[in-house]
């Protein structure tokens, strides 16, 4: 059976270029190990963190940046997709909003949102769940956290948010769900669900507040209400629009040390999506090879959960397999891999340097990988190879705060193109 | 604990990232389940340092194999969930273990008065006094035996080949053969138009279950035993299918990966699911389907985790939804939480039906006409969670084929 379009990788670029593809009715199929590491990843969309001639100064427009950034650094995987970069980062909000996970934000313009640690950070898209609405107006925070939950602090949060938002009175409140182990946010996420269960917490809420003297008539705008990202299990989960209706206040969840309940839900939606709009998936396999005939493989063998090797015959491919965590690419002490089409990776910063841990320049490491033409294409001479994600060189998704952008941009593209 | 270089192997793959705990369909309900990390890969690591028991709540794991299908590092969790296991001291695991580890001995003893069977397990004393005695839940949902074997209706149907036909090896299964027989007579219907001849030959139990309940000692007799017919049987070319997925990834991957068996690698590239083998043949099983209906009957699809974690991709909803053309949508809603014998166990069904409220609230928001699965105890579950009727693909296939 001959597939229009074989995506390898079910993360962010891999997922976004299957739904590409799908919308332009080719029969496609996922091949993939494991399941992306979306759910690493806080279920923020970041495109583009700082500001090219300043670096330590936040990106006010993500978009603007990045043509800066394409005019000096033409083999930056952005300057690849400029071309479709607004439409892609549109095209993934309106699927993700079918599948009840609805993104506040744009290409240009970046945001404010708040981390566990009581500390601001940018970003483009944020989830509903995660936008504060006007720091400067904002009278009072609540920060809620859990008894036995170790992923939320709110006296720490509150701290810290001090200097952000120093005009604020600042509460922290705790709940007690009356559970004797460690509570873990998946757990979590699926007792709020539960009416009773919500509703004890909002009444924890209440009584707590009464003794700092907070009655109901101070509930309005200008309080905030801060728990840990633990809002519902789906990604439709309406349990943040009930504690806001509910309370009439502003109400946020905040991710903390990664997996994280919002990046899991991202990966969810997505892959509801996909399988409803009929992409196949074969989880559970890799690719380990390929055939090619006259310029263009036709075919891939993939082993499943065993060592069997299937032949899949493939109209094009998308090689999304991500980078060293998601297997995409692997390195020894002395070199780096691109395991299935042995594409050449390139590294362009020294693998050794000496920087430090959290330098702002990032570490190099992250920039290696295989290198593209204006199509995506990684291979000269092979027309019907395309590659997207973090696989692709020099992009720094930590010092640039561009991953999942990348992903969806480039994704986007070979989705169109393959 | 010895480990095989595999499966240490696979401890040193595992990069701690924890996507497993947050994908875990029983840690995501039981706070007393700290997840597969901690209590297979981590506690593995520990035990080679040093002496160390198993954390008693491995015991919860329900061997769904969620883990592994999410896992970016390729390590078999699961597996070694299975492994840490089968460490427990042998108290905790009882009279009941020892029947839930062989499906088949309850199938024969039921299968000599199943009026009888059936209506017992269905009576509240009885329920009572088994959830009392062995610590079977008088809650759960118990699965129904069918009159006939599988093998009793296989013996009975004599198809008429036009030419001489090609052989295949068919591994039923309990379920099918005890329970439902009827996914096995629709396979081997559907196969002698094809022009197969299937073989089906003396198999013992998979050892699934018996992973499951940490008797691998069972599970190994099994596979020895299974291992010998695949050396007479697996010949010429031949191949061996399967309709249930737990079976096939069992097959597949358990006997090498948790026994160390190495010898079945000889054999895994002639084993697949029955949809896919089916999926080989389209061209010719297009021609035998009748004209579509006009009515159109909406389904539902529920991917068994086992079929997923198996690697096979979805055959049997590909024969559904592009050789038939049926409105079947899939609910992408993760595990049912019956994971074979763990739903039935009293401790354990609250945790199984909690995990299958995802399952019902997806079927509720897409309200079909019934439901669509390979997996037998998943269609038990699906089925009191939901009141649909639940069928297997092969059943759904062999309705529309010609006569």
């Amino acid at each position: 059976m001959k597939y229009d379009v074989v995506v390898i990788g079910s993360g962010m670029s891999g997922m976004i270029a299957a739904a590409k593809a799908v919308s332009r009715n080719k029969n496609t199929l996922i091949i993939t190990k494991g399941q992306g590491i979306l759910p690493l990843t806080t279920g923020c969309i970041d495109i583009w963190g700082y500001q090219v001639n300043n670096p330590k100064a936040p990106a006010l427009n993500p978009y603007e940046e990045i043509q800066r950034l394409a005019a000096c650094k033409p083999e930056h995987p952005y300057a690849r997709v400029l071309d479709v970069l607004p439409e892609s980062i549109d095209f993934l909000k309106k699927i993700l909003k079918n599948s009840g996970y609805s993104l506040t934000g744009s290409i240009y313009s970046n945001q404010k949102v708040l981390t566990a640690l009581g500390t601001e950070r940018v970003t483009a898209l944020a989830p509903e769940s995660m936008v504060v609405k006007d720091f400067a107006r904002l009278k009072r925070i609540i920060a809620v956290g859990f008894n036995r939950y170790p992923d939320f602090f709110p006296q720490m949060f509150l701290d810290n948010l001090n200097t952000i938002i120093p005009q604020a009175a600042k509460i922290p409140v705790l709940i007690d769900l009356d559970i004797k182990e460690t509570v873990r946010s998946n757990h979590l996420s699926l007792l709020l669900e539960r009416q009773d269960i919500l509703a004890k917490v909002e009444e924890q809420i209440r009584v707590q507040l009464l003794q700092h003297g907070i009655e109901n008539k101070h509930y309005d705008d200008s309080m905030l209400i801060v728990l840990p990202a633990v809002l519902g299990k789906n990604p439709g989960s309406q349990v943040a629009k009930r504690l806001r209706s509910n309370f009439n206040t502003q109400v946020i969840g905040v991710p903390g040390l990664p997996p994280s309940i919002p990046g899991e839900h991202l990966q969810q939606a997505l892959m509801i999506f996909l399988k409803r709009q009929g992409v196949e998936f074969r989880h559970n396999s890799e690719v380990v090879g390929d055939i090619r005939e006259n310029g263009k493989i036709t075919y891939l063998s993939v082993k499943d959960s065993t060592a069997i090797f299937h032949s899949v015959e493939a109209g094009s491919v998308i090689l999304a397999a991500g980078s060293f965590i998601g297997g995409g690419l692997t390195a020894k002490q002395d070199s780096m891999l691109e395991p299935i089409f042995k594409l050449p990776v390139i590294n362009p910063r020294h693998v050794g340097e000496d920087v430090p841990f959290l330098s702002l320049e990032g570490q190099g490491f992250l920039e290696a990988g295989v290198e593209v033409d204006d199509k995506l294409r990684p291979l000269k001479g092979i027309d019907n190879l395309y590659a997207a994600g973090s696989i692709l060189a020099h992009g720094n998704y930590a010092s640039e705060k561009s991953g999942l952008g990348i992903a969806v941009a480039t994704g986007y593209k070979a989705g169109s193109l393959a | 604990m010895n480990l095989t270089k595999l499966q240490i192997d696979a401890l040193n793959n595992c990069v701690k990232c924890s996507i497993c705990v947050n994908s875990c369909p029983v840690a995501s309900v039981n706070p007393q389940f700290p997840g597969p990390k901690q209590l297979g890969v981590d506690w593995l690591r520990l035990a080679q340092e040093e002496q160390s028991q198993p954390i008693p709540a491995v015991d919860y794991c329900s061997n769904c194999k969620t883990c592994e299908a999410v896992c970016p590092s390729g390590v078999h969790v699961g597996t070694l969930n299975q492994l840490a296991k089968s460490n427990l001291p042998q108290r905790s695991l009882g009279m009941r273990e020892e029947i839930f580890s062989d499906p088949s001995l309850l199938g024969r003893f039921i299968h000599i008065w199943p009026q009888a069977g059936n209506m017992a397990t269905g009576l509240r004393p009885v329920k009572f006094l088994t959830e009392k005695t062995v610590g079977i839940s008088s809650q759960a949902p118990m699965p129904a035996y069918s009159m006939k074997t599988f093998r009793e209706m296989l013996l009975k149907y004599k198809p008429e080949f036009s030419e001489i036909p090609k052989e295949v090896v068919y591994f039923p299964g309990c379920f099918t053969q005890y329970n439902q027989p009827e996914i096995g007579m629709s396979l081997v219907k559907i196969l002698a138009k094809l022009n197969y001849k299937v073989i089906v030959p003396d198999f013992k139990c998979c050892g699934q279950p018996a992973i499951s309940n940490a008797r691998l000692d069972k599970t190994k007799k099994f596979a020895e035993h299974n291992l010998d017919i695949l050396r007479q049987e697996l010949k010429d070319g031949r191949e061996l299918i399967f309709s249930c997925p737990s079976c096939l990834l069992t097959f597949k991957e358990e006997y090498k990966n948790i026994l160390g068996l190495q010898e079945y690698s000889a054999f895994t590239s002639s084993m697949q699911d029955s949809g896919q083998f089916l999926l080989n043949h389209r061209e010719q099983l297009a021609a035998l389907l009748r004209m579509k209906n006009a009515e159109s009957a909406k389904y539902a699809y529920h991917e068994p985790c086992h079929l997923r974690v198996a690697g096979q991709g979805t055959p049997g909803l590909v024969l559904l939804k592009s050789l038939m053309g049926l409105d079947i949508t899939p609910l992408e809603a993760g595990c049912c939480g019956m994971a074979g014998s763990y739903g039935l166990k009293a401790e354990k069904e609250w945790v199984s039906r909690e995990i299958g409220n995802n399952v019902k609230d997806a079927v509720t928001n897409l309200n079909p006409q019934a439901v669509i699965t390979e997996c037998g105890m998943c269609s038990v579950q699906v089925n009191a969670l939901t009141e649909l009727p639940v069928k297997h693909p092969l059943e759904v296939l062999a309705e529309q084929i010609k006569a």
